[in-house]
């Protein structure tokens, strides 16, 4: 009797494979809000799914604008508290305007950058109706709003540790970046079941939302106000632009104050 | 983007024309918004003359560039591939008025120029290769050179434009 035969006997069970899974029907977009974004935030394919299959059903109409809303009110929330929280480095009434000025970022964002979506959709023939296109686009947003609200007590902790006004915008912007992350995930896995056209469609879309976003979020500044202002506007006049504002503040970050990144103006505060 | 890995539909050639003619004007006349009337009137004409007035200029180049390379395309089919990706290049730019209206709108700074010239120049570029890759698939060198050539000729008629420009005495010191 050899060794091998020997141990047989004690050598684990092999079993066959499981047959592999039927793949499951898409299930519908569950019926209550937090349910639907509880979805949209843990599982974005089985989001897209339903989202399809909601666009397609006879009822179209109705269900898109219940979700219409579900999403839209999930951006002013999301985005409304993170604004809250990066009012609350200065505090006062910067807290309230800022609650009003960071959803108003993504909405003013979206309206605008719509239109050139539904376009290079259109341009690149793919099979995906405008309202399909706004229903993906507001998906995103809601789920960006989403994360930077799940990423505010982040803020909050760097506020709390008093970095500085340079370094809690700069917190700022990693929060947004990740969450942009986040939102780029489902708006890329949406438009990838086209093909390589969905995602350069995706790919045109976002360099579109990130400039004109940069542009709306620089012209309802301030949000984190420097310490020395005294009065805090709504808004400021226009003047300047974002990435001239963001090469000033990277450079004052690590202490350099050289006279050609000095500010002027009402921009300075 | 590229228009061309999803030929269908194919716009009608009068019509590609006429959607490329509608989105370069609309397109140059949210440009020019922000910066009062003239602005406005400019845009409104030297957009379509870059993107029309380019594409007209280029067309018969592409045509001796698809016939000394071997190709059996007809002057027709050459044209309809040329007004197909204007028109596509015109709905895109249609896209873009809403952004440009904004950008002209609220940014007061040289960058605005720049932003805006730019989104131009990437609608054309992507136009232009794309127009290289579907008629001239099957002769990679001669695509390349009349990409490179529309891409100067493209150049040469955005510096003639500006001329007429608030930034002229930028370009030409």
């Amino acid at each position: 009797m050899t060794v091998d035969a020997a141990l047989a006997p004690f050598d684990p069970p092999t079993f066959a494979p499981p047959p592999p899974r039927p793949a499951a029907p898409p299930a519908p977009l569950p019926p209550g809000a937090v349910s639907r974004l509880e979805l949209l935030l843990r599982d974005p394919d089985a989001f897209l799914e339903a989202l399809d299959l909601a666009a397609a059903a006879p009822g179209a109409s109705a269900e898109m604008a219940s979700l219409t809303r579900v999403l839209v009110g999930a951006v002013a929330v999301g985005a409304g508290l993170f604004g809250s929280v990066v009012g609350a480095h200065r505090g006062g009434l910067q807290v309230l305007f800022c609650t009003a000025k960071v959803p108003l970022i993504l909405l003013v964002t979206l309206v605008v950058c719509t239109a050139p979506f539904a376009a290079f959709a259109r341009a690149a023939s793919l099979p995906l109706p405008p309202r399909s296109v706004v229903a993906l686009a507001l998906a995103s947003c809601a789920r960006f709003a989403l994360v930077l609200l799940g990423l505010a007590p982040f803020v909050w902790l760097m506020e709390g540790w008093a970095l500085g006004y340079h370094r809690v915008i700069l917190a700022v912007v990693a929060v947004c970046a990740v969450a942009g992350v986040a939102a780029g995930r489902l708006l890329f896995t949406g438009l990838a079941r086209y093909g390589a056209a969905g995602t350069r469609v995706g790919l045109a879309f976002v360099a579109v939302f990130g400039l004109v976003g940069a542009q709306t979020s620089w012209i309802l500044r301030p949000f984190v106000v420097r310490p020395r202002s005294t009065s805090i506007p709504f808004v400021r006049a226009l003047e300047g632009d974002f990435l001239g504002a963001l090469g000033t503040t990277a450079r004052s970050s690590v202490g350099s104050y050289a006279p050609a990144a000095r500010c002027a103006g009402s921009s300075c505060d | 983007m590229t228009a061309d890995t999803l030929p269908s539909p194919h716009f009608a050639a009068p019509r590609g024309l006429a959607l490329g003619l509608a989105g370069a004007v609309a397109f140059g006349a949210a440009a020019g918004l922000g910066h009062g009337a003239a602005a406005l009137a400019r845009g409104a004409w030297m957009s379509p003359a870059l993107f029309v007035g380019g594409a007209l200029l280029a067309a018969p180049p592409l045509y001796l560039a698809a016939s000394y390379s071997g190709s059996r395309a007809s002057a027709e089919e050459v044209i309809a591939e040329v007004a197909d990706v204007l028109g596509r290049a015109g709905v895109v730019l249609l896209g873009l008025a809403a952004p440009a209206a904004f950008f002209s709108a609220t940014l007061r700074t040289p960058t605005a120029w720049a932003l805006l010239v730019g989104l131009a120049v990437v609608v054309g570029a992507v136009a232009v290769r794309a127009v290289a890759r579907r008629t001239l698939s099957h002769a990679t060198t001669a695509a390349w050179l009349w990409t490179f050539f529309s891409l100067a000729l493209g150049v040469r008629l955005l510096l003639a434009l500006a001329r007429h420009t608030p930034v002229a005495h930028l370009v030409y010191r």
